[in-house]
């Protein structure tokens, strides 16, 4: 079967059809299990959580209408309520980032990679102590590839907060990573990496 | 105030440029202050650390059979009554505005003759 390709219209079939919903799913799923698992850093609880936020999407669709946004929007919404629900429940600390799974460098040089990872770690480690909005500006921009604008919609801000705040955070984070790496820091101009 | 502006724009742009992979152009436009290109370096390493990670077929596979089963229950429409909550709402409150403004005015009116015959 084809379905529409606009997610508004395939969100009206998806109130009595299944199969409509299943590909409403299917479009949005990797988003939103990228968004968890950098959020919980562990795949069983993303996995859980990214179930959690499509059953409660399913259940509560008939008011998505009412919400006025872009279904991935609302589906992102309700992940990050989740997520904050899930914290909140299992009393964790926002420290989960630097525990992500290891996705550093494979150029096969095992001394590069070696770097590459301890990099990524002490990158992540430091996003990790950001609050969770400026954490989840982050995912949001460079993980999930989401414009300033998109990210306005489910922040709730102006396009120009956005891009302000984005500002202040990557500012923030070298000042961050510049304390704690004072002798790299001297080595290179800039903390991470070269071009 | 506006430099501020401008820079987060620049860097905006930047970032832009680094998610669709057009790197060259993005560097130029950072490239004419230091600080902006030290806030591009770490764009660029936060777009390398935080690769986008997808769900295991088999887990996707499992999720997409339970959503389209019959397993959970979509929830209803919405009544009519909760479709319209506000307008139902504003003519509650009219409603007992006319009400209270109608004993008001009884009372008044009665108050009027007993103090004509005083």
């Amino acid at each position: 079967m084809s379905w529409p390709e606009s997610d508004e219209l395939l969100v009206e079939l998806a109130r009595t059809d299944r199969q409509a919903f299943g590909e409403l799913y299917e479009r949005h799923v990797k988003r939103v299990y990228n968004y968890i698992y950098y959020r919980v850093s562990r795949q069983q609880d993303a996995e859980d959580l990214t179930a959690r936020t499509f059953t409660q999407a399913l259940a509560h669709l008939p008011r998505y209408r009412q919400q006025g946004v872009p279904l991935y929007a609302w589906l992102l919404r309700i992940a990050h309520n989740l997520v904050a629900n899930w914290y909140r429940d299992n009393k964790r600390l926002l420290v989960p980032l630097e525990d992500a799974g290891d996705l550093g460098s494979r150029d096969g040089n095992p001394e590069t990679e070696a770097e590459a990872g301890e990099e990524r770690r002490t990158l992540l480690a430091a996003v990790a102590q950001l609050p969770a909005d400026r954490q989840q500006l982050i995912l949001l921009r460079f993980s999930e590839g989401l414009k300033a604008a998109e990210i306005a919609v489910i922040m709730g801000r102006s396009e120009g907060a956005v891009k302000a705040l984005l500002h202040r955070t990557l500012e923030g984070l070298r000042k961050n990573l510049s304390e704690r790496r004072p002798a790299a820091g001297k080595a290179r101009t800039f903390p991470f990496g070269g071009r | 105030m506006a430099a501020e502006e401008e820079e987060s724009g620049l860097l905006n742009r930047f970032i832009e440029g680094l998610l669709v992979g057009d790197e060259r152009q993005a560097w130029s436009l950072v490239s004419g202050s230091a600080e902006l290109t030290a806030l591009a370096w770490l764009a660029r390493s936060l777009r390398q650390a935080l690769r986008p990670v997808e769900p295991e077929p088999a887990f996707r596979a499992s999720l997409h059979a339970t959503l389209v089963s019959s397993a959970i229950p979509a929830r209803r429409e919405e009544s009519w009554a909760t479709q319209h909550r506000t307008e139902l709402l504003i003519g509650a409150a009219l409603g007992s505005t006319l009400s209270i403004a109608g004993v008001v005015a009884l009372v008044l009116r009665r108050r009027q003759p007993a103090r004509r015959a005083a």
